[in-house]
């Protein structure tokens, strides 16, 4: 009995300071700071950052939609949504919006924990990378609210075909709606060409690009392109992805032993071993390369247009872009590195208001352009595309219609299976990289190694 | 209404009153350490997928014990203890040593300089190093070059990128070591010194005569500390090499995040965490026995 009180005495004085304390955690706006140094492959990753502020809610109105809503993102994307909402208050006066740009990891980790802990804490839209979107499906199944439940279906053929079957889960229901897509292709520095005398133009296979790189190394001292060797193989997804292939096949099977793979790794290797790839350090060192040009090229996603001029606002004119080379001849030219996705969470008070607005921002012509135009954050949704905007010549890029170009790439994009082990496969295909580069091992044998080690963790079959 | 003053007098006797003060931290102990400590030896038996979990017994500990990463990520772990540790303790006790001495003029602004590592933002001081060590723009590598040396691949080479964690780590504690050296040598008795001084024994003599003698349980003490402290290194490889080149810098404890957080594995990364337990648990235990107190 007298243990009994003591404890219960005990219980009180703690919810008594637990009531002290009290408050609202996790849930504070943080300003944006991105570039934790890892890669970034979204246009999301401009370091500049402007964030127009909260447009003014009005309360009145009619609209049987209202509430509360909170988003999360970072960076441009968040700035982009920022920019959506006076339009998407002007259909549903009597929700207030919310967007908080938190830092990129910090969405992941905050994400990832509020989920685990059954969704508290939790904003009710949220950011997520196209790559990253099958580990979260999998792994917190009912943390998503089921768009296709809400009607998003009747939006499938308003989007490229390729970021389509990314959204949907196993049922083939939507659970993300797209937003930005990254048609990928070379930026090259206009000048150091000239100065080597090189076309372009002539630049058909990535053998022409490897002799294109020699010629400009003789004459420029310039390398040819930029490879963070250690931690990503985005030149090497690239080439992956515009052969069709990827890290696994449509059944989830391990592909990384792919004659493709293999063929693909063994055009980095080569590069290295003819001296053009440039070993950079993260994000930051890649800016920096560009920037000072001791890379004449850099193949990309589309949202690396934004920090080009971001980051070198005085090299305008000095940059064009002309498609990825193609393995053979007449081969695929389009790939995709990148892109990003909205998702309702389920934990929402106030899930319809969180859909209504998945669905305006992601399916609004304007709101599209809009983010396009700002913040150089390239939509899937492809009537988007007959905008007038994507006809025009860009001044920054050698005066190159390159809006038309990337819209001709993104319809042109082969699927790819990300699955929801992607995050683990990134990990040993760029240590593979790591591996066929700074040790020069053999690139099928370092391949099977990471294919194997991901067999092993996954219990998937090797292909 | 006698029972009642009864009871009001049971509620605060000198007996139950200690219990009463001690109630909110025992409490907060319990909620946040007894009961995740027991609920992630529970999750390192489960599988779970789908948000659905399965009693899996040993299995995730069998699948550590075959996994090659979990055994490069520890001897990764080892020869940065091996190297890094006894470095640092011997630099340590040297600086403790000179901050010691007599003939020192600015003893506070010294030590307050060596201490200052310790209590700088981690990720501020990761990332000035990751800017200095930088391969193509790095300072270090700039300051090399002035002097005719080839650019060094700090953070890019698997060897290089270990010495780079190593020096990251050892600049970081070596101050915050010093101190707590510092504070042994001023219990050591001047009349030991001053008696070893008339039977004629020189300074280097008294170092190691007395000096290293009478540090021993300070030393101990650190060198537990450093151990278990490298252990769980996490902060440095996260932020300056996220584990590469190639899983050359991969520690135990960055392992763990990563299945845990990047590859949603909470069940694998438990496993993980308790097989690190174990093993600090098994050192600690070794270093005790070995360098212990031997008088007693």
């Amino acid at each position: 009995m007298k243990a009994w009180k003591t404890m219960v005495a005990g219980a009180m004085s703690v919810s008594v300071l637990a009531a002290c304390g009290g408050g609202d955690d996790g849930n504070e706006a943080a300003s944006g700071n991105n570039n934790g140094g890892n890669t970034n492959e979204t246009a999301e990753n401009n370091s500049g950052n402007s964030n127009e502020g909260n447009s003014g809610n009005n309360g009145g109105g009619e609209g049987d939609v209202s509430g509360d809503i909170t988003i999360w993102g970072w960076n441009v994307a968040a700035a982009s949504m920022e920019l959506a909402v006076e339009g998407f208050q002007e259909q549903y006066p009597d929700v207030n919006v919310t967007v908080e740009d938190i830092g990129r990891e910090d969405v992941y980790d905050r994400l990832t924990v509020g989920l685990a802990a059954g969704g508290s804490g939790l904003p009710d839209v949220t950011l997520v990378e196209t790559d990253r979107l099958d580990n979260y499906a999998a792994e917190f199944p009912d943390g998503f609210v089921n768009l296709s439940e809400h009607g998003f279906d009747e939006h499938e053929d308003k989007f490229v075909d390729s970021k389509v079957e990314a959204m949907k889960n196993d049922d083939g229901d939507f659970i993300y709606a797209p937003w930005d897509i990254g048609p990928a292709a070379v930026f090259y520095h206009v000048p150091t060409f000239e100065e080597a005398g090189v076309d372009p133009e002539s630049i058909e296979t990535w053998d022409d690009y490897m002799d294109a790189g020699e010629e400009i190394l003789s004459a420029t001292d310039s390398q040819m392109v930029p490879v963070d060797i250690a931690a990503d193989d985005a030149l090497f997804r690239m080439m992956l992805n515009q052969q069709g292939a990827y890290y696994f096949d449509e059944e989830g099977n391990i592909d990384l032993t792919s004659d493709e793979a293999v063929q693909a790794m063994s055009a980095i290797q080569e590069m290295e071993d003819r001296g053009l790839v440039q070993n950079t350090d993260g994000w930051d060192g890649t800016v920096t390369a560009t920037v000072n040009q001791t890379v004449a090229t850099v193949p990309f996603g589309v949202w690396y247009s934004g920090t080009i001029m971001d980051q070198a606002p005085d090299q305008s004119g000095d940059w064009g872009v002309f498609k990825l080379p193609a393995f053979e001849e007449g081969g695929n030219r389009n790939a995709n590195l990148g892109g990003s996705d909205l998702a309702a969470l389920s934990s929402s008070d106030n899930p319809e208001a969180a859909v209504a607005f998945v669905e305006y921002f992601t399916t609004d012509e304007e709101a599209q352009v809009a983010a396009l135009d700002e913040y150089g954050i390239f939509p899937s949704l492809t009537e988007a595309y007959e905008n007038e905007f994507f006809a025009e010549e860009d001044e920054f890029f050698n005066n190159q219609p390159i809006w038309e170009m990337f819209a001709e790439i993104s319809e042109g994009i082969p699927a790819a299976n990300y699955t929801s082990d992607y995050a683990r496969a990134f990990r040993y295909s760029s240590d593979a990289q790591a591996d066929a580069l700074l040790q020069d091992t053999d690139v099928a044998e370092a391949l099977q190694t990471a294919a194997e080690q991901l067999a092993n963790e996954t219990g998937r079959e090797i292909n | 209404m006698a029972t009642t003053t009864k009871k009001k007098r049971r509620w605060l006797t000198p007996k139950t009153a200690p219990y009463l003060f001690i109630a909110p931290a025992v409490l907060l102990f319990i909620i946040f350490t007894v009961y995740p400590v027991i609920s992630s030896l529970l999750l390192s038996f489960q599988t779970s997928s789908g948000g659905e979990s399965e009693f899996v017994f040993l299995d995730n500990y069998i699948r550590l014990f075959n996994d090659p990463l979990f055994y490069k990520a520890l001897s990764n772990t080892f020869i940065i203890l091996i190297v890094q540790v006894p470095v640092m303790l011997m630099l340590a006790v040297l600086l403790a040593v000179l901050m010691n001495s007599a003939l020192l003029r600015l003893r506070s602004f010294f030590r307050i300089a060596f201490f200052m590592p310790a209590i700088t933002a981690l990720v501020a001081y990761a990332i000035v190093f990751m800017i200095m060590l930088d391969e193509n723009y790095g300072l270090v590598n700039y300051v090399l070059s002035v002097v005719g040396i080839e650019p060094v691949s700090w953070l890019n080479d698997p060897l290089w990128a270990k010495v780079s964690l190593m020096i990251a780590v050892t600049w970081r504690w070596t101050g915050y070591n010093m101190v707590i050296l510092l504070a042994g040598l001023q219990n050591i008795s001047n009349d030991l010194y001053e008696a070893a001084s008339i039977d004629g024994a020189g300074k280097v003599r008294q170092f190691f005569s007395i000096t290293l003698p009478q540090l021993r349980p300070i030393l101990l003490f650190t060198f537990v500390l450093s151990t278990i402290g490298t252990l769980q290194l996490f902060d440095e490889p996260f932020i300056l090499t996220d584990g590469g080149p190639n899983n050359a810098t991969l520690t135990i404890s960055l392992f763990l995040y990563q299945n845990g957080f990047q590859f949603f594995d909470f069940n694998y990364a438990s496993a993980i965490a308790y097989v690190l337990v174990i093993i600090i648990a098994i050192l600690s235990w070794l270093q005790f026995r070995v360098a212990g107190d031997r008088d007693e």
